[in-house]
């Protein structure tokens, strides 16, 4: 009796170990229910002014690195060409009209975002300006200064000019500030510093090669030129091109590989590098930490470089 | 019922082997399946994002397509011009420029320009060119989509069974609207292209929804339009990878950023596990060869442990027989090497006692021999003692008499065996009578003191114990030229001892003869019992152990013999 008691204990905790095992074993392997694979926290619209650019490009890339470190996504539409200020703002409409938590335009147009800054307002939607301001009350702007990139190329030029000659602007479309800004920064040192004449200001040419036949026009009016004030690197290029033969002194403002290597080279004098990766990235964080309820600044500058042609 | 120790140590080995190997192949498998299914859902999500992405690019293409479209030039100038003329050759024109704007993307399966004043729709197909007399609500309805974000489901307003996939951009001329460009795409050509080649043959659904959870595009054609539901997913609108329980299922769903469109698969998970049920069998394999290979060394282990406890449990079932010489062979140090190095040792000690017992039984019996031998003719001895004494004192020889009857006396206490202890006073009463009759004996040189403590008179000692002291004090010490011959007989206690001494003042001895006297067992024949001062000694250790003792001291002066014993006033404390 005593041995059978005894026997049905250890058999019972046997049972109890076996079970204790499996259960183990069990509990260790199950995983609960899932669902992995992270949904972005915000959605964010973004128009540019282009897309061929390389500015353009490692704008967009910096944007995206942002949106995936900072747990954001972007949606980004791009007008093919600086002057299409149409499509950008059907572009902007079609943003407006999707889930976004915030839009980030950098406008072909400065002066006119009137409309859809009221469209964004009334479906509650943020919107920030980028690489070009909106000249709108309220609107926060993430770029570089641009008056003073213009008065730094100036102090260039003029040092290398020894503060005399003449002098040529190309400018882009005034209609974005961003060329306007550097114009005027550039015009205004000049003007006030130096006995620099301004033999003529074009304007229209944002990321945009000018015509041969202008170039010649104006080379041919001007044939005492000394240096050109390019806003954009594109222009710059095609200037710099042409003039091989009859080296001026050019400044310019962007990111370009191939502007960057035409200053090692020595036939662009001096390079306002926009760091358009830094605009994007920098663009996506000022808008989520606006989402976060961080406070930011109105205006976010990026720190330009200056690059300079080797001295013989 | 399993009695032997091997077999249950066998069976606990084997036991804990198989409960060990099923518990890790469980472990194994049931790893192996989460694993499987995790990395199946992470590579299919990965395949979904990709292809997701690459609809989404093309979606943005294409609405980029539209966009120009709607903004072109030379479109909305022939649109106006036809608005003007209604002239058909317009509208061809018109169609080759949509058809311009078809063969930048692949994707697009046809363009149209919707002119709602005209109630016309022209095409960028060759059949038809173009469509008039369009329907008022279907050209309504175009106008409201449009305000809609797009890509929007659209039933094709010239193919009107068909639905497709559009997106819609309204071409605006002096602030007003003109027409629509509808840049189409076929729900088929989204399916082929982006769908189908999710689908490994393992996948039981996937389907391409529109934000409102409208279908897109699935396998069935018919579906499109359609609000898809899943009642086991009910949350298919963000990205995820949802690993479900019951049913075993795996849900997988990526929102792509532009055109919010989402792509879901659901796979079921027996598909996803069929090549592992082949792994089972292998496992389950595996268990048995595992648990059949551990049975070798379970075998040794079992035996090499158990081979010196059967050596034991062998030894023991024969000393148990009687074979109380046997001893176990020790080959081990373990437990068990040392329970049978003390079963041993214990072997030894219960032989010396046996050994001692039988030792002590001899002497017991040689005892009684004697006594009997002695008991020959005592009572014979004491009859005619008892003869003689009455005669003597009818005699008027009182003091023959007495001495006779003291000699009786003293016979009796020699060979009475009643009683192995006597108190110390009736020790000294004997003492009295054989002093009395060796006095006679010696004619009276010597004198006798007594000084007994006052509890020492009745604590027991042996019988016969001081007799052989005194005796061999006047045989050996005192000096018979000596006229003043003194023993002195004293008896106290000490702290729980009973110390008797026995003192003479004769010539002394010498350590030899010290040496000699208390371990020479040479039968004495001069004496009155026979019984030496070695049978004091061995007496005193038998019934005391260490706890008595006899020693001498002897110079010029006399010789002192001292005794010690336990005092104890019971009779029997100590009897054998």
């Amino acid at each position: 009796m005593k041995k059978s008691k005894k026997h049905s204990r250890i058999k019972s905790l046997y049972e109890v170990l076996l079970c204790a095992l499996l259960a183990g074993s069990l509990f260790a392997c199950q995983k609960h229910e899932s669902a992995e694979a992270e949904n972005p926290k915000y959605v964010i619209g973004v128009v540019t002014k282009s897309r061929n650019s390389e500015y353009w490009m490692s704008v967009c890339s910096g944007m995206e690195k942002a949106a995936s470190d900072l747990g954001a996504s972007v949606i980004i539409l791009s007008p093919d060409t600086e002057t299409d200020e149409k499509t950008q703002q059907q572009m902007i409409g079609s943003l407006l009209k999707k889930d976004i938590d915030a839009l980030a335009v950098s406008p072909i147009n400065s002066h006119n975002a009137k409309d859809y800054l009221k469209k964004a307002e009334e479906k509650g939607i943020q919107v920030v300006s980028f690489d070009t301001k909106i000249l709108e009350r309220g609107v926060p702007y993430i770029g570089i200064d641009n008056e003073k990139v213009g008065r730094d190329l100036a102090e260039y030029m003029a040092g290398q000019m020894k503060k005399k000659g003449v002098a040529g602007i190309i400018s882009g479309n005034l209609k974005q500030s961003s060329h306007a800004s550097r114009m005027k920064g550039f015009k205004d040192y000049i003007e006030k510093n130096t006995d620099i004449k301004i033999a003529f200001t074009e304007s229209g040419y944002s990321n945009l090669r000018m015509p041969e036949k202008e170039i010649s026009r104006l080379m041919r009016e001007h044939p005492e030129l000394n240096g050109i004030f390019a806003t954009s690197a594109v222009t710059a290029l095609g200037i710099m091109e042409y003039m091989e033969d009859r080296p001026v002194l050019i400044a310019t403002v962007d990111a370009q590989e191939d502007a960057l290597d035409a200053v090692k080279k020595g036939r662009i004098g001096a390079l306002a590098y926009q760091p358009g990766y830094e605009i994007g990235y920098e663009t996506v964080r000022y808008i989520v930490n606006q989402k976060e309820g961080k406070k930011q600044p109105e205006q976010k500058i990026i720190k330009v470089d200056l690059k300079i042609k080797p001295q013989k | 019922m399993i009695r032997s120790m091997r077999s249950k140590v066998f069976l606990a080995i084997i036991s804990i082997t198989f409960l060990t190997a099923s518990a890790i192949t469980l472990i194994f498998y049931l790893k192996s399946t989460q694993m499987i299914e995790d990395n199946y859902g992470t590579n299919l999500y990965g395949r979904i994002e990709q292809v997701g992405n690459a609809f989404d690019d093309a979606m943005k293409e294409i609405y980029y397509i539209t966009v120009q479209a709607s903004n072109a030039e030379g479109l909305s100038r022939q649109a106006e011009s036809y608005l003007k003329t209604e002239d058909a050759g317009r509208l061809e024109k018109m169609s080759g420029m949509l058809g311009g704007f078809k063969k930048r993307n692949s994707d697009i399966g046809s363009v149209y320009l919707v002119l709602p004043e005209q109630k016309t729709i022209v095409t960028s197909e060759d059949y038809p060119v173009y469509v008039k007399k369009v329907n008022n609500s279907v050209l309504k309805h175009i106008a409201e989509i449009s305000l809609e974000d797009h890509p929007v489901i659209i039933k094709d307003p010239v193919r009107k069974q068909n639905k497709v996939l559009s997106f819609i951009e309204p071409v605006m001329k002096d602030g007003s609207v003109l027409g629509f460009i509808m840049c189409n795409i076929e729900e088929r050509a989204v399916y082929y292209k982006y769908l189908d080649i999710l689908n490994d043959g393992r996948s039981s659904e996937a389907v391409l929804l529109n934000k409102k959870n409208a279908i897109v595009s699935t396998k069935n054609v018919e579906s499109m339009g359609k609000i898809y539901r899943n009642s086991n997913f009910p949350d298919i609108q963000q990205n995820g990878i949802f690993n479900k329980r019951t049913p075993a299922v795996i849900g997988i769903s990526y929102k792509t950023a532009f055109t919010g469109c989402s792509f879901f698969i659901t796979v079921e998970k027996s598909v996803v596990l069929s090549d592992l049920n082949q792994l089972k069998y292998f496992l389950l394999a595996f268990l048995f060869l595992f648990l059949g290979i551990s049975l070798i060394p379970a075998y040794f282990a079992t035996r090499a442990m158990y081979e010196p406890l059967r050596n034991l449990t062998a030894a023991m079932d024969e000393i148990s027989a009687g074979e109380l010489d046997k001893r176990v062979q020790v080959c081990t140090r373990d437990e068990i090497g040392r329970l049978s190095n003390d079963f041993n040792n214990m072997l030894n000690q219960i032989e010396k006692l046996i050994e001692k017992l039988i030792k002590e039984e001899g002497l017991k019996k040689d005892a009684e021999l004697e006594a009997l031998q002695y008991q020959i003719t005592p009572h014979f001895m004491y009859n005619t003692l008892n003869s003689i004494k009455f005669a003597a004192l009818l005699k008027g020889e009182k003091e023959l008499g007495g001495l006779i009857g003291d000699f009786v006396e003293l016979l009796q206490a020699s060979v009475n065996k009643k009683g192995t202890f006597v108190t110390v006073s009736d020790e000294i009463h004997i003492l009295k009578n054989y002093i009395h009759l060796q006095k006679i004996r010696y004619d009276g040189y010597f004198d006798v003191d007594y000084e007994i403590g006052k509890d020492a008179g009745s604590c027991f000692v042996p019988r016969l114990i001081l007799q052989p002291l005194v005796e061999n004090s006047i045989l050996h010490g005192l000096d018979m030229k000596m006229d003043n011959s003194r023993i002195e007989i004293r008896a106290v206690i000490e702290e729980d001892y009973l110390c008797i001494s026995v003192k003479d003042n004769g010539r002394g001895m010498t350590q030899e003869q010290i040496y000699e006297l208390l371990t020479k067992k040479d039968k004495k024949t001069s004496g009155l019992s026979g019984i030496g001062v070695v049978n004091v000694r061995e007496r005193l250790e038998l019934y005391y152990g260490n706890n008595a003792g006899l020693g001498y001291d002897s110079n010029s002066d006399g010789t002192t013999a001292y005794l010690y014993l336990p005092a104890y006033k019971d009779q029997n404390q100590y009897a054998v």
